[in-house]
């Protein structure tokens, strides 16, 4: 799952960004409030995480910008103003859940993880496709109630192919969600991990939709 | 110690002065035109005697008398008794004498009837009899004999003090309504004066809004004006405190937040047991941090938030309910059960008389998130301070105005109970991870709303917090 993570803070990004990168998420991070709109308009992110102080703009105005102009991507409030009026306001203007500062990191992880079975309708922690076991919270796949060891980036693949279980998702939108804008990626390495995917599970969980991209096999 | 103001009030100064000098002000002028009264008419009285002295010498004279003096005296002692004759209220009883060496010839009815002797020629006082009587004797060299006149002191003393008093009388009746007038002109006056000085008493922390009048008298302008800038320099007060304190929380959140999370970062890569007690030790030190942090501001808050801070009528029994379902997974953790009781007035309990209205009532007017957090401080120190298993009881008394919570633990020396409410103070057995805030924020949150708390010792043998709530704020 793709996270947009906006915190102007160093260390305190540093620290999340390697947290949920360990939790299989691919966290991009920025550190302004102009950055964090660019990147709003030009990518896609399943969620958002957002510091309220932000040096150059508020963040209440940039999630006021956001639901403007129609991004509808989740929105996580991170901040360190604690009165009621202000989580009110926040969550008012289209945020969808508020963290304070400091916060333990299993809250940030569960908070995450809601917001992401919202996100795709699912009620159920454990997202469930055939055969095919998902638990966000303990990123355990299974296969026929069997564990099956998938590697992190072959984990976000699969979560990203069952959270959108109807869509044929192109090369270049995979990439962005396993890789971010973290490494030059190499161009069969989206080939690579649907191949081991397949290995790993069974060979017809993906299909190959030529010259457009792929699609996660119907469940009937 | 003896400089202590001296208070007056200006209404009752103003009216006693004006009043009091009004009345000095009528005396005197009214005491002048009596005497001065009182002093003509009796000259004129003087006067008039002369002149009846003078109609008399021209009217009788020893051969009249000769001839007619059986008829004369007849006929003045039986005129006399006439009752029919016309009066005048003012009317004196002139008497008279005409008298010679040899004594008495003629008489009027009212004079006595043997002669004075020893008399000179005009005005004189004699006493005869019980009367003053005032006289004037008139000598006539024709017929050699004196004509006495006179009248009756008491009756034109009693003459002369009803003239001077009908001149005087006029100058007195005013004063009562001068008075009134007075008295309602000055209150009326003063109004401005009296209503500024009740808006500026019931400014609190939460309405500091400027003091602004359709008519304001000029002498309290400047006054209102003063009062008006030390407002603003209030608010603004206010804001920055508001502001820093909110500036605060950022800048000590942010780095705690950095901590916490490389140090759970730490703990979840960690292969090294051994190490795991002292990352798990940061992370309560960091724990404590925040706690601490957040004791400050919110007890920062409750001094400065004040100012816009809503006060509106809240609920008590659902602010305790709200505690209670909040605390309670807190309390299961300990295995602790929190007993909530609601008590009503005894009357609806014991009579038929089924009155929903006076049942489940106890409001107050104040900020809600401030008394939530006062609770919420007093049900988490029960809930840190009673053992595993026990049940911490939370009572709320329609009937007496009372919230009482009461714990089964340590409770709190009776010397500490008062310094317990001092920030940083720590009891010597205090336990966990406290700020020593806690009850210094109930403590500030308690005294703006004007509840009265005391700790006490609890019949089930731990701390009991007693809130009493019979002086609530008043709605301004």
């Amino acid at each position: 799952m793709r996270i947009l993570l906006v915190e102007d803070d160093q260390l305190l990004g540093e620290g999340i960004k390697m947290a949920l990168d360990r939790e299989g998420y691919q966290t991009d991070w920025l550190k302004n409030g102009v950055q964090a709109k660019q990147a709003l308009t030009t990518e896609s992110f399943e969620l958002v995480i957002l510091d309220l102080g932000l040096p150059d703009i508020d963040g209440i105005d940039i999630i006021k910008w956001a639901r403007k102009t129609g991004v509808d991507v989740p929105v996580l409030i991170l901040t360190a103003r604690d009165s009621i009026e202000e989580k009110i306001v926040g969550l008012d203007t289209g945020a969808d859940d508020y963290l304070i500062k400091p916060f333990e990191l299993s809250e940030l992880k569960a908070r995450l993880r809601a917001l992401g079975r919202r996100r795709h309708g699912h009620v159920e922690p454990v997202i469930e496709h055939g055969r095919i076991t998902y638990n966000p919270a303990s990123l355990e796949v299974t296969l026929d109630k069997q564990i099956v060891e998938l590697s992190r980036r072959e984990t976000t693949l699969l979560a990203e192919f069952l959270n959108n279980p109807n869509r044929v998702m192109s090369k270049e939108k995979l990439e962005d969600v396993v890789y971010g804008w973290d490494i030059e990626v190499e161009s069969n390495s989206i080939e690579v991990h649907v191949h081991h995917l397949r290995k790993k599970l069974y060979s017809t969980i993906i299909k190959t939709m030529r010259g457009v991209g792929y699609k996660l096999e119907n469940n009937e | 110690m003896s400089n202590k103001t001296k208070h007056y009030s200006i209404r009752r100064y103003l009216t006693l002065h004006i009043v009091a000098w009004a009345f000095a002000m009528t005396v005197i002028p009214g005491a002048w035109v009596y005497y001065d009264t009182a002093r003509e008419v009796e000259e004129l009285f003087d006067a008039s005697l002369a002149q009846s002295a003078r109609v008399l010498h021209g009217m009788i004279n020893r051969d009249t008398v000769e001839e007619h003096r059986d008829s004369i005296t007849e006929a003045l002692l039986n005129k006399e008794k006439d009752p029919h004759a016309i009066q005048h209220s003012y009317e004196k009883k002139v008497s008279f004498q005409v008298i010679n060496e040899t004594g008495l010839i003629l008489r009027s009815a009212s004079a006595p009837d043997h002669p004075e002797s020893g008399l000179t020629q005009g005005y004189t006082y004699i006493e005869l009899g019980q009367y003053e009587w005032r006289i004037f004797t008139l000598y006539s060299k024709e017929d050699d004999w004196h004509l006495v006149v006179g009248e009756r002191m008491d009756i034109r003393d009693e003459l002369i003090h009803h003239i001077a008093l009908d001149h005087a009388i006029p100058l007195f009746l005013l004063t009562p309504f001068f008075v009134l007038i007075v008295s309602l002109v000055i209150r009326k006056g003063l109004k401005p004066l009296e209503v500024i000085a009740s808006d500026v008493q019931d400014k609190n922390y939460t309405s500091l809004e400027k003091l602004s009048y359709k008519t304001e008298p000029e002498e309290v302008t400047g006054l209102i004006s003063a009062v008006n800038t030390l407002f603003d320099h209030l608010n603004e007060q206010y804001e920055r405190e508001r502001r820093f304190s909110s500036d605060a929380a950022h800048e000590l959140r942010t780095p705690l937040a950095a901590l916490m999370i490389h140090t759970e970062n730490i703990l979840e890569d960690n292969k090294d047991t051994a190490l795991d007690v002292s990352i798990i030790n940061i992370k309560k030190s960091i724990n404590r941090l925040s706690h601490l942090v957040a004791q400050l501001l919110s007890l920062s808050r409750a001094d400065t938030q004040l100012i816009s801070a809503d006060f509106a009528q809240i609920n008590l029994i659902k602010t305790v309910e709200q505690v209670v379902r909040d605390f309670t997974p807190l309390a299961e953790q300990k295995e602790q059960s929190l007993l909530y009781v609601v008590s009503h007035d005894k009357s609806d309990l014991d009579g038929k008389r089924n009155d929903n209205s006076k049942m489940n009532t106890l409001s107050i007017t104040g900020n809600k998130a401030l008394i939530y957090n006062m609770l919420c401080n007093v049900v988490t120190n029960a809930i840190k301070y009673s053992p595993e298993q026990s049940s911490i009881n939370i009572m709320v008394d329609c009937d007496q105005q009372t919230i009482t919570i009461e714990d089964t633990g340590p409770g709190i020396e009776e010397k500490l109970r008062e310094r317990v409410k001092d920030r940083f103070y720590r009891t010597p057995n205090a336990v966990g991870e406290g700020s020593g805030l806690g009850l210094a924020i109930v403590n500030r949150i308690a005294s703006i709303h004007h509840i009265e708390w005391s700790l006490n010792a609890a019949s089930t043998g731990g701390l009991a917090v007693e809130f009493s709530l019979k002086s609530p704020v008043k709605i301004t």
